[in-house]
């Protein structure tokens, strides 16, 4: 898994490349730990180069979320392929997560 | 096409196998969108049985069993846990449980197959995917 992250403004946007699953989850906690650690209260995640997740990478998201609520951050996820999305509409997360459809979207309002 | 292993599995190694599992099937012409639930629920039913089934014991084994056939993939996946009561679990969608970071395992399986049956006091599970070639009852 490749995590970049790109500051604009106020808002870090994290681009994940590769698979968020058991084995990649830690990679991703820590590097959301720094996020947490430097402060930033708002998060986009571009999702368009990740092919699949599990249920360890939606809790992993859902504690990255939780975390944000504490601070009052916000966080939203865009360029979500097809199946990937199905994954979050099929367990209701797409209710719980800002999804946009691209980074525009995403950064609009944020 | 019969597939069957026994193996002392790691969680590290699940995925591992489930993608090699993958590789296997797709030269067969099983469309993507049926591979990628078809892994999912593959990686999702091992982690139960490693995690919840055989505790993390490195001496305990899951027994694995994919029978391909053109209409569907049936998937047998058997622990060397005590089982658990399979016709209780909690709903994940649930307002109360929707942050819950876990509890979404059975979920996705039941959702993402087309036939879930449990055996053995759930120590093992059996999942079916039928193909769209096949008419099955697609979920999706």
């Amino acid at each position: 898994m490749k995590i970049t992250e790109t500051r604009k403004d106020d808002v870090i946007i994290c681009k994940i490349e590769g698979e968020i699953n058991i084995n990649t989850s830690p990679d991703l906690r820590k590097a959301f730990d720094k996020f947490i650690g430097e402060n930033i209260k708002k998060i986009a995640i571009d999702f368009s180069v990740v092919p699949y997740i599990d249920s360890s990478g939606l809790a992993t998201l859902i504690e990255l979320l939780q975390r944000l609520k504490k601070i009052d951050g916000k966080l939203r996820i865009y360029n979500m392929s097809e199946k990937v999305k199905n994954v979050f509409e099929v367990t209701k997360l797409h209710k719980l997560f800002e999804i946009c459809n691209d980074e525009q979207q995403a950064l609009e309002n944020f | 096409m019969i597939l069957e292993y026994n193996l002392k599995l790691s969680l590290k190694e699940v995925s591992t196998f489930a993608k090699n599992l993958i590789k296997k099937l797709k030269p067969i012409g099983i469309d993507d969108d049926s591979l990628f639930d078809i892994r999912l629920c593959m990686e999702e039913a091992l982690i139960n049985a490693v995690k919840y089934g055989n505790k993390m014991d490195p001496s305990k084994v899951v027994s694995i069993k994919v029978a391909v056939a053109p209409d569907k993939v049936e998937m047998e996946i058997k622990d060397e846990g005590q089982g658990f009561d399979y016709s209780n679990l909690p709903l994940p969608t649930d307002d109360q449980n929707i942050e819950k970071l876990s509890g979404r395992g059975v979920f996705l399986i039941k959702n993402l197959m087309n036939s879930v049956e449990f055996f053995d006091r759930g120590s093992k599970i059996k999942m079916v995917k039928y193909l769209s070639t096949g008419g099955g009852n697609e979920n999706n």
